[in-house]
């Protein structure tokens, strides 16, 4: 065995994984247990979360959405790509196609990378998971009216319209409108003057 | 077997046992001399030699940002980088702690990133800030703050407790480094001499909310009474890594509590400043902007050590012959490692020496 990959089996072993530094505001609920799971765990895991990838390869991006509250789909459709919060960044980019743009962030001190993908109207930011090593959602920002969400919510609207398609939020103040599900939320956020809608983002919640 | 011979020999089989237990706890222990160098930034400060007139704590935005050399060179200041990868505030307040036990210096730089980590975010990080601490009140009250959910204070105290599973994963390192590593730093500066423009980077979403945590101000008060009761001068700076995203909502609270404490403040991602301190962020990064390589380094180095000297008026320290001889060693380490990364750079595209495979 050489010398390089005798190292990688030594981080494989001892690090479950590390996410670039700062990369979040702070850590997606799926990382918080596998960050700080002993190898050995980490090792089952791994080998489940494979497992479970390789059984739902056929299934949308959308399966591995947290549950949500009935009024709001928290999932955001991309021309029929249904893109959840957690789900495998690799089969929801293969089925947006290439991005317009591409930033990378790569961790401090270990190999996991973060990306953030520019399409048409709208970003998709990632995270890699320590437990199957793979990149995941971790957000998805609406950035122009071209787009908008299942409920018809968009960027331009007013904090009104967005009531009247979205219900009562769970959370509103004068910069944002908040709507949380299952470890995940759908965020309306508005301009200065907190009359239009200039952002809308789906997230990891805790 | 006498009463004396009895505990005699038991005692020597409990001597034993604590040195069999000891060293197979250093063997097990995680070397970090692969791809994870960063692993041994704390513990390289115990082999600093404790004459440090600056001293930075903070994450890798200090880490890989600054240029303890170039400080040395064109100043004649005494530097040294506390600093460790996503390293938590209180974990460079500890550390900063730690190393008043050992020396004064006259001024203490914290770089304000983490003020964005309210709580404990990874054991891997923590672990690569923490085993290397030596012993002290400061290491233990580090632990306890650091600890994520499913940690035990006991395995800080006893590491074989936690890495007793890397037994099957041993490897040449382990051996090879078994009574230490070798210098990978430079008065730990972590050095790249690559370069990758930054490009595309994103700006931040929007947040809910952007206070910073109260353990956050907690840990930075602690920082400046500690500083203010030991005659050191703090300063807070923010480096221009350009991602993760630094909000303008975090510098102004930053901005807020420097001008009530009246504590210098240097946001290097200031236009004005960036433009001259001389950073060019097509050239001077290595990892499309969130590092600097080693000319942003010295680029800021140079700007910083002239602030340094001029505010905080730090004497030129360059006919010390001690301390001379100490940097003389650093330094030509340093160059020595600039020109290995340029020359893989030209062989094989990459700083490492890494032959990829032909395609």
């Amino acid at each position: 065995m050489n010398k390089k990959l005798m190292t990688a089996v030594t981080a494989l072993t001892m690090m479950s994984a590390l996410t670039a530094c700062g990369g979040e505001t702070s850590k997606p609920a799926a990382t918080t247990a596998a960050q700080t799971t002993a190898a050995a765990q980490t090792t089952a895991a791994q080998t489940t979360a494979a497992a479970a990838a390789s059984s739902d390869a056929q299934t949308s991006a959308a399966a591995a959405a947290p549950s949500a509250p009935a009024a709001i789909k928290f999932t955001y459709n991309a021309n029929g790509t249904e893109i959840a919060i957690n789900a495998e960044a690799d089969a929801v980019k293969a089925a947006l196609g290439e991005p317009q743009q591409t930033f990378e962030a790569p961790s401090c001190a270990f190999d996991g990378t973060s990306y953030t993908y520019t399409y048409a109207g709208f970003k998709v930011e990632t995270y890699p998971d320590p437990a199957d090593k793979k990149n995941k959602v971790y957000a998805v920002t609406l950035t122009d009216s071209t787009v908008q969400t299942a409920e018809g919510a968009k960027v331009g609207m007013t904090p009104d319209e967005v009531k009247n398609l979205c219900g009562e939020p769970d959370g509103e103040t004068m910069g944002y409108i908040e709507y949380k599900g299952d470890g995940v939320a759908l965020q309306f956020f508005m301009d200065d003057n907190g009359e239009k809608v200039n952002t809308v983002v789906y997230t990891y919640a805790k | 077997m006498t009463k004396g011979k009895i505990l005699l020999c038991g005692t020597g089989m409990a001597a034993a046992s604590v040195l069999l237990l000891a060293a197979a706890q250093r063997l097990l222990m995680p070397k970090y001399m692969g791809d994870v160098v960063e692993g041994n930034l704390v513990a390289d400060y115990y082999d600093s030699g404790y004459d440090h007139d600056v001293l930075f704590v903070g994450d890798c935005e200090c880490y890989e940002n600054f240029s303890p050399v170039t400080m040395w060179q064109e100043y004649g200041i005494s530097s040294y980088i506390r600093g460790s990868a996503q390293q938590l505030i209180w974990q460079s307040y500890y550390l900063l702690e730690d190393a008043l036990r050992y020396e004064k210096p006259d001024v203490a730089v914290f770089n304000v990133l983490s003020m964005k980590y309210g709580e404990p975010q990874n054991e891997n990080y923590n672990r690569m800030s923490i085993d290397g601490m030596r012993w002290s009140q400061s290491k233990s009250d580090n632990i306890k703050a650091s600890m994520t959910e499913d940690e035990s204070y006991l395995s800080y105290v006893f590491p074989i407790l936690r890495f007793h599973s890397r037994w099957n994963d041993l490897c040449a390192d382990d051996f090879t480094y078994f009574f230490g590593a070798e210098p990978n730093f430079f008065s730990g500066y972590f050095l790249r001499a690559d370069v990758k423009p930054a490009e595309n980077v994103p700006t931040g979403r929007p947040l809910t909310d952007y206070a910073f945590a109260d353990t956050c101000w907690e840990y930075l008060d602690k920082m400046r009474t500690l500083c203010d009761e030991t005659g050191i001068k703090l300063v807070l700076i923010k480096a221009p890594s350009v991602y993760p995203y630094w909000y303008p909502q975090w510098n102004k609270q930053i901005e807020e509590y420097a001008e009530k404490y009246a504590l210098p403040y240097i946001n290097f991602l200031d236009e004005d400043l960036m433009a001259e301190t001389g950073v060019d962020l097509s050239s001077d990064t290595y990892d499309g902007g969130l590092h600097m390589n080693v000319y942003g380094a010295e680029k800021l180095s140079h700007w910083f050590g002239a602030y340094l000297s001029r505010t905080f008026s730090l004497g030129d320290r360059r006919d010390e012959p001690q301390l001379s001889a100490h940097w003389r060693e650093i330094t030509e380490r340093y160059y020595a490692e600039i020109a290995r990364q340029k020359d893989n750079l030209e062989k094989y595209g990459n700083v490492k020496g890494e032959q990829k495979p032909e395609e």
